[in-house]
Formats: C-alpha cells, sequence, structure tokens
C-alpha cells in the first residue's frame, strides 16, 4: 500500500482523494484577506520580502485567495504595450538598428562577391556613421565583429570548395549547390546574435529556436516551452497567454526534417521545411500537451496531462489516443518507433510500451 | 507617521512623467505628492513605520501609473482616452480568459469599466454622502495598472461564481424537497449502500487533515496550486519562484509523505486493511461532488 509497492490502481485513487482532501479543507482563520492590489503586487513579484512571506502564508491557508492569484496568472500574459522614456533621437534604437542591419547585410554581400556591389558597396561602407560612444555604439560595432568572423568562415568554406572543384573531385555545379548548402548550414548554426539584438527582431519563428537544438525527450522539451514562453513574451506581451494553457513546445524529428508544434490553445501544428511555414494538424487535442517524441518524419508521440497520449505513424494525417496504464499526468516520452515508447509521469513513475501502446509494464 | 521625502516624490514626478508623456503639463508635482502620502497612509494604516520603511515603500511604487490614474480619478480627457485607448481591450481579453466564451466575462468587464469611471452600482462607486467615486481611489501604485485591472476583475469572477453555485445549490435542494432527480452521489449510495462509507470518507478526512497540518505551510500552498487551482508546474513555479523541476520534485515528496501519514494512521489507530484503505480513497473522490477549482477557473 506504500510508494515501496507501485500500484498504479491504487496511486490514481490516493491522487484524486488528495486533490479533493484539498478542495475540502476547511479555511482556518488567518487574518483579513489582502485587497486586490496586494494580490496583483504579489503575482507580480513586486511586494517585499516580507509583505510577500505574510501574503503567502495567508494563502497557504485560503483557497479563495489562491483562486484569485490562480487567475491572475492566467492573465499575466496581457499587457500594454511598454512605454519606453524618452530618449534623444540620436540615440534611439529604432534607426540605429536599422542602420546596422543594414552595415551588416552589406558587408557580407560585398565581403561574398565585392563585385555585385561595386563602388556603391564601398561608398556605404564609408559613409556608416562613426563609433559611438554610448551602449548602442558598442552593440554595432560588436555586430560588425560578429559578421566579420561569420564571413570569414564563410569565405573559408569557400575557398575550400573552390580547392575541391579545382582538384577535379565533385563538378563544379554540386561544388555550388554544397556551398549553397554550407552556407545555409552557417546561417542557422552561426546567426550572428548580436546583430539580432540591435536590429531588435521581432520573433524568431518558434520553429527556429527548436530546431536549432532539437533533442526530442521532454525535459528539454519543457525548456524549450519556457524559452518559447520567453520569447513569446518578448516580442509581443499581447500575444503571450491568451488562454489558460501553457504556451507550447515544438518536437523535432532527430534529422530536422518535420516538426510538430503544440500550441498554447491545445492545437497541434506540423511543419516539413523546418519551421518556415506551420500548417494545423488538430484543432484541439482536448488536454495540456506536456512532451512529446518524433523519432521519425512519420512517427510523433505527444503525451499530456490526465493520461493523455497521442501518436501519428503517418506524418500527423492521422492521429490515434492511446490508452494510458495510468489516469493522471504525464510530464515525459520518448519513442524509438511508432511500436516502443517509454512515458514518463508526473509522479516519476514510467512504462514502457513496445507494442504501439496495446500494453504497457513499469519501466 | 513619517511623511514622504519632498526631494523623493519630486524625483518620482520626474520619473512618471518620462515613463508616460501624456502626463507632461497634466500631473503637477502637488497632485503626485497627495497620491503618494495617500498610497503611504493607506499602506502603513496599521503600523508607524520608520523614514527608510516608507522610501523604499514609495520608491517601489509604479509612479506613472499611479498618475494616469490619479489623472481618469480627475476627469482628465487625455487620459482617459489613453486608458481606454490602452487597457480597455486588455481588459475584454483577460475577462475573455477567466470566463470563456461567454458573455459573462465581458459583462463583468463593463461593469468594472463603469466603475472605474465612478458611475457603477456598486457600494464602491458611491460615497456614504451619495457622492461617486470612481474604482481608481482604491489604486495605489503598488502593482501596475494593467495587474490590478485584472486583479479586480478575478476578484469580481470569483465573486459571481460563488453567487451562482450558491443558487444552483439551493435550486438542487429544491427539486430534492419536491422529489425531484437527487444528485449522482446520492444515487450511488442508494444503489450500492454500504454501511462503512461515510466512516472510511470521514476517516481519510481527518488523517489527510493532520497530515496536512503537519506539512510546511508552503508545501500545502504548492499542493494547492496545482491540485485545487489546475495550475501546471511552471505557473506553481513562477508564484512560489522555484524552477518547474524543483516544484514537480518538491510534490512528489509531499505526496509521498501525506500518503505514507494517512496510511500509518489508517492502519496503525484504526486497524484499517490495505483493501479498506483503498476503499477510502475511493469513497472520498465518488463523495467529492465540489469542483471548486473548476468552478473558478
Amino acid at each position: 500500500m506504500s510508494d515501496d509497492r507501485p500500484d498504479p490502481v491504487d496511486n490514481t485513487r490516493f491522487e484524486d482523494a488528495l486533490a479533493q482532501g484539498l478542495q475540502d479543507r476547511p479555511k482556518p482563520p488567518s487574518g483579513p484577506c489582502p485587497d486586490a492590489e496586494v494580490l496583483a503586487a504579489f503575482s507580480e513579484d513586486s511586494l517585499s520580502t516580507p509583505d510577500r512571506q505574510e501574503v503567502e502564508l495567508h494563502l497557504a491557508a485560503c483557497v479563495s485567495c489562491q483562486a484569485h492569484v490562480a487567475a491572475l496568472i492566467r492573465t499575466e500574459g496581457i499587457r500594454p504595450e511598454v512605454t519606453r522614456p524618452a530618449t534623444s533621437w540620436w540615440l534611439d534604437w529604432r534607426w540605429l538598428a536599422p542602420l546596422a542591419t543594414t552595415s551588416v547585410v552589406l558587408l557580407a554581400v560585398w565581403a561574398v562577391d565585392p563585385a555585385s556591389i561595386g563602388d556603391s558597396g564601398v561608398e556605404m561602407e564609408k559613409t556608416a556613421p562613426a563609433p559611438l560612444d554610448t551602449d548602442a555604439g558598442n552593440e554595432l560595432r560588436e555586430s560588425r565583429d560578429a559578421a566579420s568572423e561569420l564571413l570569414e568562415a564563410r569565405n573559408a568554406v569557400r575557398r575550400e570548395q573552390e580547392n575541391i572543384v579545382a582538384r577535379g573531385r565533385v563538378p563544379s555545379h554540386e561544388a555550388a549547390a554544397e556551398s549553397d548548402t554550407a552556407r545555409a548550414r552557417e546561417e542557422v548554426a552561426a546567426p550572428a546574435p548580436q546583430a539580432r539584438q540591435v536590429a531588435g527582431d521581432p520573433l524568431p519563428p518558434p520553429a527556429d529556436t527548436a530546431l536549432a537544438d532539437a533533442p526530442s525527450r521532454s525535459a528539454p522539451a519543457e525548456r524549450r516551452l519556457d524559452d518559447l514562453a520567453r520569447l513569446s513574451s518578448t516580442a509581443s506581451p499581447l500575444r503571450n497567454r491568451a488562454s489558460t494553457q501553457s504556451a507550447g513546445f515544438v518536437i523535432t524529428t532527430s534529422d530536422e526534417t518535420a516538426a510538430w508544434r503544440a500550441t498554447g490553445e491545445g492545437g497541434l501544428e506540423h511543419s516539413s521545411d523546418r519551421g518556415v511555414t506551420w500548417t494545423r494538424q488538430l484543432e484541439s487535442t482536448g488536454s495540456e500537451l506536456t512532451a512529446g517524441s518524433a523519432p521519425s518524419g512519420s512517427v510523433c508521440w505527444l503525451v499530456g496531462r490526465n493520461g493523455t497520449i497521442l501518436r501519428t505513424t503517418d506524418g500527423g494525417a492521422s492521429w490515434n489516443r492511446i490508452e494510458a496504464p495510468l489516469q493522471s499526468d504525464i510530464g515525459g516520452v520518448t519513442a524509438t518507433d511508432g511500436q516502443t515508447v517509454v512515458v514518463e509521469f508526473s509522479d516519476g513513475q514510467a512504462f514502457v510500451s513496445a507494442n504501439g501502446g496495446s500494453t504497457w509494464r513499469p519501466n | 507617521m513619517a511623511t514622504t521625502n519632498p526631494r523623493l516624490v519630486a524625483r518620482l514626478h520626474v520619473r512618471a512623467l518620462k515613463e508616460l508623456r501624456l502626463l507632461r503639463g497634466r500631473l503637477t508635482l502637488e497632485v503626485l505628492s497627495a497620491a503618494v502620502d495617500q498610497s503611504v497612509a493607506y499602506r502603513f494604516r496599521d503600523s508607524s513605520p520608520n523614514q527608510k520603511t516608507i522610501s523604499t515603500y514609495v520608491e517601489s511604487l509604479n509612479v506613472a501609473d499611479l498618475g494616469l490614474a490619479v489623472m481618469c480619478d480627475a476627469g482628465d480627457d487625455t487620459a482617459w482616452e489613453h486608458l481606454v485607448l490602452t487597457y480597455r481591450p486588455l481588459l475584454y481579453r483577460a475577462a475573455g480568459v477567466l470566463a470563456g466564451a461567454d458573455d459573462t466575462g465581458r459583462e463583468l468587464a463593463d461593469s468594472l469599466w463603469a466603475e472605474l469611471y465612478g458611475v457603477g452600482h456598486t457600494r464602491s462607486s458611491v460615497e456614504p454622502g451619495g457622492e461617486r467615486r470612481s474604482l481608481f481611489r482604491y489604486f495605489h501604485g503598488r502593482s501596475r495598472l494593467s495587474t490590478w485591472f485584472h486583479s479586480v476583475l478575478a476578484q469580481r469572477y470569483i465573486d459571481l461564481v460563488r453567487a451562482r453555485r450558491r443558487t444552483e445549490s439551493l435550486d438542487v435542494d429544491d427539486r430534492e424537497e419536491q422529489g425531484g432527480h437527487s444528485s449522482g452521489r446520492d444515487t450511488a449510495t442508494v444503489e450500492a449502500p454500504d454501511p462503512d462509507h461515510a466512516r472510511y470518507a470521514r476517516l481519510f478526512q481527518q488523517a489527510l487533515q493532520e497530515a496536512l497540518g503537519s506539512l510546511d505551510p508552503r508545501d500545502r500552498l504548492r499542493l494547492s496550486y496545482y491540485y485545487v487551482q489546475s495550475l501546471t508546474l511552471a505557473e506553481t513555479g513562477r508564484l512560489l519562484k522555484e524552477h518547474e523541476a524543483t516544484v514537480s520534485r518538491k510534490l512528489a515528496r509531499a505526496r509521498k509523505q501525506i500518503r505514507l501519514a494517512i496510511e500509518h494512521t489508517m492502519k496503525d489507530r484504526h486497524r484499517l486493511t490495505p483493501d479498506e484503505i483503498n476503499l477510502c480513497y475511493q469513497y472520498v473522490v465518488e463523495d467529492g461532488s465540489v469542483d471548486l477549482s473548476g468552478a473558478l477557473r
């Protein structure tokens, strides 16, 4: 009956009973409830430490205030646009950013093929603003340095390609294709972060971020979820947490040929072009998804709360709901193929199936 | 009580005008100073803080939002225009998140808007003397204005849901008295009477309350956020300032601790067998007709 003897049925019953018991717990006297402004400040984490502790102590005993705070955290992402303090126009990043971006792009193009720009490109380089003695100026210099490094690496690849062609190992058109591929790889692997910051790039497609580190296990997936949430809130506060669901996450195949994206609204999207475009596959999965694993472009497993397990073996054309060994929250999944999968429940229990989820055994 | 440092207020005034341009030429130092004094008086109404504590508090105020609220309360048209354009759509979105697709959220948001104008019909809208007062008088700059709007809205929504639940409960009682359909719980009891049902459920509740009572308040709060309020691990972690992995680990530990304590009590004190303990769990779940978390979501 204890946790030393795992009994899935008992465990589920215990969890349900615990949840019910917590709800029925009588409220002990704990002083008057904090007002709406204090709870708002609490949810923003802007209270002083003693005030915060006092509110937390009250919350531990007051289900009503817990509900209030829970409601606040669900509306957390809905914020007005930040009003920036007034600054001198010449220090405003809004014109420095495009200028820096333009400089970087021109530098890159000029370094690859100076002839395509000619004198005008050189002229632009000459007339680029002098280094500023400001943070923005430093960022501009850093972005130029990053661009120079990128170009050096790119030229090295190019020289290598030329050598290969010269040695006659690869026909020239194939070398050109390989060169393009290498260039694309470099761009994916080493974008100039400073340049992106200076440019104030609004929001990189979520898939870009996820594809850069593409393991398909649950823990990294949760980290990606956090990263995506952060990115969303940075770029567009209004788009963050429009619903009560989590912000979503991306699952990619190991060769990055396909990706699925669980959206915050409980839906599911698919991309077959490295996250450039996404198509809707499921409007709603009926439950909050927490993790996924895609061993190939046609097979993907998704897991979520309340024992939700979904599987596709045809690239998402159809999805099957698989019966879970327990009806509690699943936090992780690792699939080898369409048949073999390990699911990890949030209480630490793990189950494995070798027949596509028809039967399960403790792992 | 110590007074607010005038130099500090002057610095806050400059900050407010920098953060929100429309306040320039509208929000005077005197008006802001009065608002800050009111905020300090309200915050420390039950204590006598020293100058340093007051200064720390005043420094932490969302002074531009406080200035905007003060200007709106004073009926400044430009301030209202900014407020409506910036915050009303957000208020509707928040209402949608809280109340779902039905019109309740929208109605609540509209009613809140009316109270902000000072034309609502709640107690907060009318002074004892009959004079109208705006809800803005309850905003003291401790949080951002947007979060305060959400907080007031959440409070209204929770009150509304409670009121509805009370009404529904009365309706159910009426139907039962008239011999109508009873709840599923009672039907189950009639169909499968177990003389120990009530006793098992009571024993479990007692053992659970004992086990919960022995937990640290933060552990109880973590359990409640997760199980009662149905927050995700990440949301729970954000409220408790913990990483979600830490939340998950501590939840598992608390669960184990509670279960061991409950089963120890049931086995040693009440001499229940493992099967009977399992029945306790089952009965508690069956009896649970109240789903507060679902109702409040």
